[in-house]
């Protein structure tokens, strides 16, 4: 078999079954939502709650900075979220599922897949809640805002494609996820989340090795933080290079995700 | 990799077989190993650094990997309307046979032709999750064996009337014995309405009425020139439910035909204690 025939095959096998995907996405959403006495208004609760705490802490306590970084931060965050929890749950989510891979022939990559698009509801709500604390900290919604489902697809792809390299590392490496919380730590604060990526350039160029700023700029999670930074913070279109930059990356590990999971697709019930 | 199709034949690949359009199930010299490597611990990733580590200060190879084939050159052929039982030892890869024809397991070596859509019922538990109510199970299962919502809720009446359940519907599966488990596990898998139907010893745990109910529905799913491949361990449901019986002896056909025979001869090698 073809390597891209087992690529494009996880894709078709998911697509003629998407009853079973559209299944685990909504048991995923169930057990994250259905148990709290408010339901899915916490997918609008939860950002609300924690920007709160933001708030607090980086509006009040630390620096008064422009407005405008409070949406920066809401943005970084909810971003990271949407990555940190497919990943977190993608690791288990084969061993999890032991029992019902080995009962039935259903197209495994629809489990990561599932956690993600269930993870993206969570990510969507969060870019819903967006809207009205831009008002609130007086950023005015330009007509690129419509842009954000688009970028909201790039950043999707490029968590679909780490959370299959993820579920495939998971199969064989029970201890995956206590490594994954220390990266995903350091991919955090190694993005301009916290900061804004002005501070990174300013240092780099002040330290007398401007190249230091490209290094930083290497992390895809920077790029595409910067399409959503532009359309949202700045109001104009990103720039050429950075929409070339961000979509590069989530294609690419979108076709990487699907490259290590058809490896792995056809023995893993064996391995559980 | 070895070239292995799950898929349907596509129409060049058919006409090579001749009598292709009554196969239902084509296996050829298939071959399936576990490696025990993945089976002797729980596998981190600390281990594997720290082995690999070892390994280099000693200036070996990798430890040397044991493997198990389970399945060592299984040819089998399957028409449709057939239904065939499966007997021999523990370990002789019975259940892992049936894996390989659902496409849970792919094939290390060989050949595996599948034509038309598979329901599996491999264990008492059906891959039902224990916490969720029956009702809930079935349509988990139902979607997972290729139904849409809207299909299980015709169906789900006759799939309460068939296992027998009634009010235990609503009860958690945990609540379940497994008699009732298998019930509800089968009538599932008998309602998907799958061109083959793979069972693993489920049946026995049933009792007598619905033991009965699975010979009419073998009878009625041969009628429908459907396929059936389960696996047994009381030799007289071979008589009872199969038009064929295959004995199955370290991961190879030991014997291959009637199920009266096959029984007969199972029985008289497992006496003298071979």
């Amino acid at each position: 078999m073809a390597a891209d025939g087992g690529m494009t095959k996880i894709l078709r096998d998911i697509w003629l079954k998407r009853a079973i995907l559209w299944h685990f996405v909504s048991a995923e959403l169930t057990s994250s939502y259905r148990t709290k006495s408010l339901g899915f208004l916490w997918a609008l609760l939860d950002p609300l709650l924690f920007m709160g705490v933001y708030y607090l802490v980086f509006g009040r306590l630390i620096a008064q900075r422009e407005p405008s970084f409070m949406l920066h931060l809401f943005v970084g965050v909810i971003s990271f979220r949407f990555l940190n929890t497919a990943m977190g749950q993608s690791a288990g989510i084969l061993r999890g599922q032991a029992g019902l891979i080995r009962e039935i022939a259903f197209p495994r990559a629809s489990l990561p897949v599932a956690v993600v698009l269930a993870r993206l509801f969570d990510f969507a709500a969060g870019c819903l809640v967006a809207v009205p604390l831009a008002l609130a900290f007086g950023v005015s919604v330009t007509r690129y805002w419509l842009l954000i489902p688009a970028l909201m697809v790039v950043h999707t792809l490029f968590v679909i494609g780490i959370s299959l390299v993820v579920a495939y590392v998971g199969v064989f490496f029970a201890d995956i996820a206590n490594i994954l919380n220390v990266v995903q730590r350091l991919w955090f604060y190694m993005s301009p989340v916290l900061y804004p990526l002005s501070l990174i350039r300013e240092k780099a160029v002040g330290s007398g090795h401007p190249a230091l700023y490209d290094v930083y700029r290497a992390n895809p999670m920077v790029g595409i933080l910067g399409t959503f930074e532009a359309t949202m913070m700045r109001g104009h279109l990103p720039g050429r290079d950075a929409v070339l930059y961000a979509v590069g990356w989530g294609l690419a590990m979108f076709l990487v995700g699907l490259w290590a999971f058809s490896r792995v697709e056809k023995h893993v019930a064996k391995y559980l | 990799m070895p070239s292995t199709s799950e898929q349907p034949a596509a129409g060049a690949a058919t006409a090579a077989v001749t009598g292709a359009d009554q196969a239902a199930i084509a296996l050829e010299q298939v071959w399936l190993r576990f490696s025990l490597r993945y089976y002797r611990k729980r596998l981190t990733l600390r281990g594997t650094v720290l082995e690999g580590l070892s390994a280099a200060l000693r200036r070996q190879g990798r430890q040397q990997v044991q493997d198990f084939w389970a399945l060592r050159g299984v040819d089998l052929s399957v028409k449709k309307g057939e239904v065939v039982g499966i007997v021999g030892p523990n370990g002789a890869g019975k259940s892992t046979l049936l894996r390989v024809i659902a496409g849970i397991y792919g094939a290390d070596r060989g050949k595996v032709q599948v034509r038309g859509s598979v329901a599996t019922l491999l264990s008492f538990g059906a891959g039902f999750d224990p916490r969720l109510p029956g009702r809930e199970n079935v349509y988990k299962n139902g979607v997972l064996l290729g139904l849409s919502r809207a299909q299980v809720d015709g169906r789900i009446e006759a799939i309460v009337e068939m296992s027998g359940l009634g009010d235990f519907m609503d009860a958690p599966v945990n609540t379940y014995s497994s008699g009732m488990r298998a019930r509800l596990g089968f009538s599932v898998a008998v309602y998907a309405n799958p061109d083959i139907l793979l069972i693993d010893e489920v049946v026995a745990a049933g009792d007598e009425r619905f033991r009965n109910r699975v010979g009419t529905i073998f009878d009625q799913f041969s009628h429908q020139r459907k396929t059936v491949v389960f696996v047994t361990h009381q030799v007289a449901q071979l008589s009872q439910y199969c038009t064929r019986g295959i004995w199955l002896e370290e991961g190879r056909v030991h014997m291959d035909g009637a199920p009266g025979e096959v029984g007969a001869a199972y029985v008289e090698a497992s006496r003298a204690g071979r």
